[in-house]
């Protein structure tokens, strides 16, 4: 049989949740348990609040983080663990830590003090101008481009799918924007409940200190080739692997080419590794045949002959 | 102006009932027309969107995305009932929708 290629994929902080993730980790494994009693000691979690917030919406941003990271990873064990390991891996936003301890570039608990030191930084930055974020449905970004044009306080942050995109500056223009889309025939136009402008020149500050950080830090080459989605290179060293974690804080990402990048190189199978279903839905406007499958349908995927995998590592 | 049919009318009927029940993951007996996609189902944009998609593959229709956003300003549609009437008037009017009051 002709080997596709396989590709692990992250998740941001955000997603909705589909309330069933721990019983279906449990079930298959004690590595949610394992995570999050070391996130316990590494960063202080509420291990508590995180398996009782079902639904995904913490009141507080960094615990966010830390929740969809530990989820994330403990996805990517099982995986990795039935044999499925993956020919490419990327992380949406902040997905991206996640992407890198499965890729073994870092450690878990790298991952959450990278979380930690991020945050802290884009929250130093953000939190003392009035600055927001903007998701926008049913334009072209070309469309989206134009509304912006002139406008040097705005910017396309993320490019989702061919139908989905964010913008982030600062919230009086964003508002502005989001107005003038709507008015352009945009399905929907949001103003985001989260403040802070990833992702953007905003963060240049942030991305300066956390840079500080990364050196701080001894990063291993990927075992796995990493996509950027800050400019889609594919990333096998050490050295690639800091520049990519300094630029995703203050670098405009796009995850509908990052997605084209690996289903150009001949993917036709996703795991979206983490909580919910996010990516699974954006992917449906993002052109090529191929699949996406997650925690809800990893047992089908792994017991198929889609994929060369030894599943019997998962208790039926 | 595509003239619609009984067959078609039941045709999109079952399509979006069949769609809201496999997306949102409630059983499909469980959904009737004013059932809100939003409120009820935790429903978003991208639903319509694929929805729209999946309608302009099938009938081949010549409509724009803006095109329906700029009618959805004016008319908005939250229930189940709701979006398979203006899905009716999208297959029926095309880009000419937004002419319609």
């Amino acid at each position: 049989m002709e080997r596709k290629k396989t590709a692990v994929i992250f998740p941001a902080f955000g997603c909705k949740y589909l309330g069933n993730e721990r019983e279906l980790l449990e079930e298959m494994s004690g590595d949610l348990n394992e995570f999050a009693s070391r996130a316990v000691s590494a960063v202080g979690l509420d291990a508590e609040r995180l398996f009782s917030c079902r639904d995904g919406n913490f009141e507080d941003e960094l615990e966010s983080q830390y929740a969809v990271y530990i989820y994330s990873c403990a996805v990517s064990n099982v995986i990795k663990r039935s044999g499925l390991h993956g020919d490419f891996t990327a992380g949406y936003s902040m997905g991206l830590y996640a992407a890198l301890c499965h890729a073994e570039s870092i450690t878990f608990e790298q991952g959450l003090s990278l979380i930690t030191m991020a945050y802290r930084g884009i929250w130093d930055v953000a939190s003392s101008l009035p600055f927001g974020i903007g998701v926008i449905s049913g334009l072209e970004q070309d469309e989206v481009k134009t509304l912006i044009d002139g406008k040097d306080d705005v910017e396309i942050i993320n490019v989702n799918n061919r139908h989905n995109l964010l913008i982030a500056g600062y919230e009086k223009n964003v508002k502005n924007i989001l107005a003038g889309a709507r008015e352009q025939g945009a399905l929907n136009c949001k103003y985001l409940t989260f403040h802070s402008p990833y992702h953007s020149r905003f963060m240049d500050g942030a991305a300066e200190k956390f840079k500080e950080f990364c050196e701080s830090l001894t990063i291993y080459d990927p075992v796995y080739p990493v996509i950027s989605t800050v400019n889609r290179r594919i990333m096998t060293t050490w050295s690639d692997v800091a520049m990519d974690l300094v630029d995703n804080i203050n670098r405009n990402i796009n995850w509908l080419e990052t997605m084209s990048v690996m289903i150009d190189a001949g993917v036709d199978v996703f795991v979206e590794c983490g909580p919910g279903r996010s990516l699974q839905r954006m992917a449906k406007f993002i052109d090529g045949e191929f699949e996406v499958f997650n925690l809800q349908n990893l047992r089908l995927l792994l017991s198929s002959d889609r994929i060369c995998s030894s599943a019997r590592a998962i208790h039926y | 102006m595509a003239k619609i049919e009984k067959r078609t009318i039941d045709e999109v009927r079952k399509i979006v009932y069949e769609f809201f029940s496999e997306e949102c993951e409630v059983p499909i007996d469980k959904l009737d027309d004013d059932t809100n996609v939003i409120k009820d189902l935790e429903g978003d944009s991208l639903m319509f969107l694929e929805l729209l998609e999946i309608f302009k593959k099938k009938y081949g229709l010549n409509v724009e995305l803006k095109t329906v956003g700029k009618y959805v300003v004016k008319h908005p549609a939250e229930t189940i009932g709701a979006i398979i009437r203006m899905t009716m008037l999208i297959i029926e009017h095309e880009n000419r929708i937004t002419e319609l009051e």
